[in-house]
């Protein structure tokens, strides 16, 4: 089943980048270990250089038991070619059309309840969802409006759509950087993701 | 004082909010567009290097990337005191048609075309791009996402990214067309033209030919004569990419015309107290409140202004329909030129005009023999710093789907940035945005009776003609806007409230 991974965000404000940052994690981890005989070219040793970067930098400290373990086991080629890691910072139809074509989807964003401690992690199954801050677009509708819509349009959409939502901290000042509490479930939500990655395999 | 406050309930950080403040006789005595800023990009750019300036400015907003790419790449161009080759302004200029083709398709099936073609007061649920799809047909659904998805790769192929693309660079472009690409990009213009004159006869067959909607197009609800900004040609035409900034006044005479480097000298910006945002006003005229007229320095720079303060369109089939429409609605004035129309409902007819504008010059840019060369960049040779100064400037503008978007950049000899002032389109449009959300309300509540079916819809329809976009003005990017008027007396009690589209 083929499987696409969505962060959505701003990746210059603050955290409403987890989305953005996270699937950089994932692909990053997911593409660290390619075998010496895959790396024919350049471009593939370059990918695998920067992979390995990122994953220090950036998810280093939870790469870790179990997760960790069965995301390795199940990374193998084929599985790579069955998952699609996209950025992308407008929801409605656009978030809709980067489904299109996959059977499941995970999407990770931030959200702004002002109800809850900063760096709490939501984990939503489609349709049962709230507005996270960027799965819906001003211009145009929101993501199950756009579901529903490429649906009728007969276009193959994913049966299954978990999204993972960041509660936010700092959603108002322009920086790259995520907050203290946000950074940690961050390496949370990317950990669970790998394995639920391993699972789908 | 009554107040009612319109505010989205998605209750996010960023968000717009209506307040609506009435009389002692119960009567609309003001209206205020309220939106949180974000903060600190200018500090986030300052200490930049300037030729990072257009991946960075294009991430304000996820929406319209490209127009502030365009305008920060130009920016860069007198920054750095360098001339692009022409192959690479014209493949600047192509990418910025397909961008400007799927913007305004899905403006208007998404957002303008549900409240004509299934209708202002038919039911939320049903006034909607689905409404649109089961009225106008299937097919029609498929065409948008087509249309959208042809031009999308057009952008990414010429960007080298998808969203935030990254091929433009001072000077230039960082990449040259095949001919391959250039067929490629010649089949998707010509069913881009296909589609623009498909939502053209569309509006004709839905819109004006049902005298309710054309109705509603000439009520005074939406009207407002003001001043109208646009850029044009040498010869007056439209032109999205280049060309002097005009203004023409109300009655629809050249009030001034100017480089974008010299904006500064026209344009000035007026602040409130009770919102972050700045209002862009007419320097020489001068801020005189939210009033409409030729002594107020309020103008509007939308779809529709850029073909008030046009001459004609610079296509064959565009121009066409821009003396349809001007026929229709305004006629020619004394100055033998079009009288500008002020009827703001119209922006949408002006937005489908643009849109076949767009997909024709595509396919003139296509089949343009200079676009396939290989020369496609100037490489410069440090900034330009003015004799004896030690900064340079660098001042770039275009016109964004939703206005004129300027770029203004300080940096040092070096090119490390210094200063950064922007003004986006939704920003130009903000004084008249607030005068049209007032102009509804008044017609809507009148001595303190509220009439509330349709109030929000109608509102609503008072700024969705502008389709501002928030994300680029306050710099963020908030929800969508699902409504909720609080309408409170006196006292500031609330005594009745109407929502839509809670996600409780």
């Amino acid at each position: 089943m083929k499987t696409v991974v969505i962060g959505i965000g701003n990746s210059i404000l603050s955290d409403d980048s987890v989305g953005i940052k996270a699937v950089q994690a994932i692909r990053a981890a997911f593409y660290a270990d390619e075998s010496k005989d895959e790396l024919k070219d350049e471009s593939k040793k370059m990918r695998r250089k920067e992979a390995v970067e990122f994953a220090k930098v950036h998810s280093g400290a939870v790469i870790e038991s179990a997760s960790q373990q069965c995301f390795i086991a199940q990374r193998s080629k084929q599985s790579r070619a069955n998952v699609k890691f996209i950025e992308t910072s407008t929801g409605g139809i656009n978030l809709m059309e980067h489904m299109a074509g996959f059977q499941r989807a995970v999407i990770i964003d931030a959200i702004v309840t002002g109800k809850h401690k900063a760096g709490t992690v939501f984990k939503f199954i489609y349709p049962d969802m709230p507005y996270t801050r960027n799965t819906v677009s001003t211009h145009d509708m929101d993501m199950p409006m756009a579901l529903e819509m490429g649906k009728y349009l007969g276009i193959t959409l994913p049966s299954e759509i978990v999204i993972f939502a960041v509660e936010a901290k700092d959603t108002v000042n322009f920086g790259e950087n995520l907050t203290g509490e946000v950074k940690t479930a961050m390496r949370s939500v990317v950990s669970e993701i790998k394995c639920l990655l391993a699972n789908y395999n | 004082m009554k107040k009612i406050s319109i505010d989205p309930v998605t209750r996010l950080e960023g968000h717009g909010r209506i307040d609506i403040f009435l009389d002692d006789e119960g009567n609309v005595e003001n209206t205020y567009f309220i939106v949180p800023e974000l903060r600190g990009f200018e500090q986030f750019c300052v200490g930049r290097l300037a030729e990072d300036m257009p991946v960075l400015t294009n991430r304000i907003c996820g929406v319209c990337p490209e127009a502030h790419h365009m305008a920060s790449v130009k920016a860069l161009d007198m920054l750095f005191g360098v001339e692009p080759p022409a192959a690479a302004k014209k493949i600047r200029e192509l990418l910025y048609m397909a961008f400007f083709v799927t913007d305004h398709t899905t403006h208007f099936y998404a957002l303008g075309g549900p409240d004509f073609i299934v209708g202002p007061d038919a039911p939320p649920s049903e006034r909607n791009i689905l409404g649109v799809i089961r009225k106008v047909g299937i097919d029609i659904g498929k065409e948008v996402i087509g249309t959208r998805a042809r031009n999308h790769h057009v952008i990414e192929m010429l960007g080298g990214r998808g969203v935030h693309l990254t091929g433009g660079l001072p000077g230039g472009w960082s990449k040259s067309l095949s001919k391959e690409e250039i067929e490629e990009i010649k089949d998707t213009a010509k069913k881009n033209i296909d589609f623009a004159l498909f939502s053209l006869k569309t509006f004709d067959d839905i819109v004006l030919n049902n005298p309710v909607y054309k109705e509603l197009i000439m009520s005074d609800i939406y009207v407002h004569k003001t001043y109208y900004m646009g850029t044009v040609d040498e010869n007056n035409r439209v032109n999205f990419y280049n060309g002097k900034i005009r203004i023409v006044d109300p009655e629809g005479n050249e009030y001034v015309k100017y480089d974008s480097a010299d904006y500064a000298e026209h344009i000035a910006e007026r602040v409130e107290p009770w919102t972050y945002l700045k209002y862009p006003y007419i320097k020489k005229i001068g801020w005189k409140g939210f009033v409409d007229g030729a002594d107020s320095g309020v103008y509007c720079a939308t779809p529709l202004s850029r073909l008030n303060v046009s001459d004609k369109m610079a296509t064959l089939l565009a121009q066409e329909n821009f003396e349809r429409m001007y026929d229709t609605l305004s006629g020619k004035g004394a100055n033998g030129r079009y009288k500008p129309v002020h009827h703001r409902l119209a922006t949408h007819w002006a937005r489908l005009i643009e849109l076949l504008y767009a997909a024709e010059h595509m396919l003139e840019l296509a089949n343009d023999g200079e676009i396939g060369s290989d020369n496609v960049r100037t490489i410069p040779n440090g900034v330009h710093c003015l004799p004896k100064a030690d900064e340079a400037v660098g001042i770039g503008s275009v016109e964004a789907p939703r206005g004129t978007l300027t770029h203004h950049y300080v940096s040092d000899k070096n090119g490390v940035i210094k200063k950064v002032n922007m003004i986006v389109g939704t920003t130009n449009n903000y004084a008249p945005m607030t005068m049209s959300i007032k102009r509804a309300a008044e017609k809507l509540i009148i001595k303190g009776k509220v009439v509330e079916e349709g109030l929000l819809n109608k509102i609503e329809m008072a700024f969705r003609l502008y389709d501002p976009c928030l994300s680029c003005s306050t710099h963020s990017l908030p929800g969508q806007m699902p409504l909720i008027i609080n309408i409170k007396n006196k006292d500031g009690e609330t005594f009745k409230t109407i929502t839509r589209n809670s996600w409780d």
